[in-house]
């Protein structure tokens, strides 16, 4: 099968919406104002966390805010603190910072950042465990939230391959993302599996 | 509302080849900017990846208006198709403020024809 073609191509994988197994998104939209927008989105990897946070910052942009992003993963260089203390500290009422991978900076540092963002309207970071800012929220995935992602994707046949979709969220311990790039594979390969769909 | 039209209807072109048409709009309130992109892109299993080989910009146009364009097209990428990437062409026409955007897909390649990487095809449009 062709790249383009391939129903489980990264663009589409990026365009499906968050979906939390018990929290409509507007009641965490409701619960990071009541945090006084700074709050962590806390999960495991293929959970959902960048989406929501990219979600929360179009809600964000909508109410008028401006919105900074940072992001940082384990392969990522090691940023300078003092840089990021200074475009934190430049920050003011209106502005929002999205740190994506804020457990990825040394506690240290991450104090220095949550002090230097006092000005700023929000602050609100994604990490794989509790302990930056209150938590948000706490991704998590299951068999019901991957079939219907991969309904999304491929339409109603999603149902005929949950053995599938099953033995993949084992083996990838329950990053969706993961899973996502494994049925890429398979569909490449014209996996059997997959073909008869 | 933004339209692109090419010259003749095509949308397959060789590298090189210069790719004529005419943009058109029209909104109620007029436009900063419009900008016309000749941009190619990839689609697959990694990060997207995106090229804008030329452009045109047009500042603050009028509310309803038209203007012809031509591209020269470039050497390459050439759009291809494999099982682990595609390579495509669009022209993609935005107004800013609003965001209004129009696209049309284009095949840049020799001959017009994209090229087919492995066996990407085999089993294409199964589904």
């Amino acid at each position: 099968m062709r790249a383009r073609e391939n129903p489980f191509r990264t663009e589409r994988i990026g365009r499906l919406r968050f979906r939390h197994p018990t929290l409509p998104l507007d009641a965490i939209h409701r619960r990071l104002h009541a945090l006084g927008c700074r709050a962590a989105i806390v999960g495991p990897h293929g959970s959902g966390k960048t989406t929501l946070l990219h979600e929360l910052g179009s809600r964000l942009t909508g109410e008028g805010l401006r919105i900074r992003r940072w992001f940082l993963n384990a392969d990522s260089p090691s940023p300078a603190p003092r840089a990021l203390v200074r475009e934190a500290r430049s920050l003011g009422p209106g502005d929002v910072l999205l740190f994506d991978g804020a457990g990825h900076v040394s506690r240290p540092t991450w104090w220095r950042v949550m002090r230097a963002c006092r000005r700023a309207g929000g602050l609100l970071v994604t990490a794989h465990s509790r302990g930056l800012l209150p938590t948000l929220v706490e991704t998590r995935t299951d068999a019901a939230l991957l079939a219907e992602l991969t309904c999304d994707l491929i339409g109603p046949s999603a149902r005929r391959i949950r053995p599938l979709l099953e033995e993949l969220r084992a083996a990838h311990a329950g990053n969706l993302r993961d899973v996502f790039l494994a049925l890429y594979d398979l569909e490449a390969r014209d996996d059997p599996r997959l073909v008869e769909l | 509302m933004v339209e692109i039209h090419v010259a003749g209807g095509r949308d397959a072109f060789a590298p090189g080849e210069t790719l004529r048409g005419t943009l058109q709009w029209l909104s109620e309130v007029p436009p900063q900017t419009l900008e016309l992109r000749l941009l190619w892109y990839t689609e697959g299993r990694g990060d997207r990846d995106v090229g804008v080989a030329r452009r045109l910009r047009i500042e603050t146009p009028s509310a309803v208006g038209s203007s012809p364009f031509e591209f020269e097209l470039p050497s390459g990428p050439y759009s291809c198709s494999g099982r682990l990437v595609s390579i495509r062409w669009a022209l993609e026409a935005v107004t800013r403020p609003g965001g209004e955007t129009a696209r049309t897909e284009l095949v840049v390649a020799p001959a017009g024809r994209e090229v087919e990487l492995g066996s990407a095809g085999a089993r294409s449009g199964a589904r």
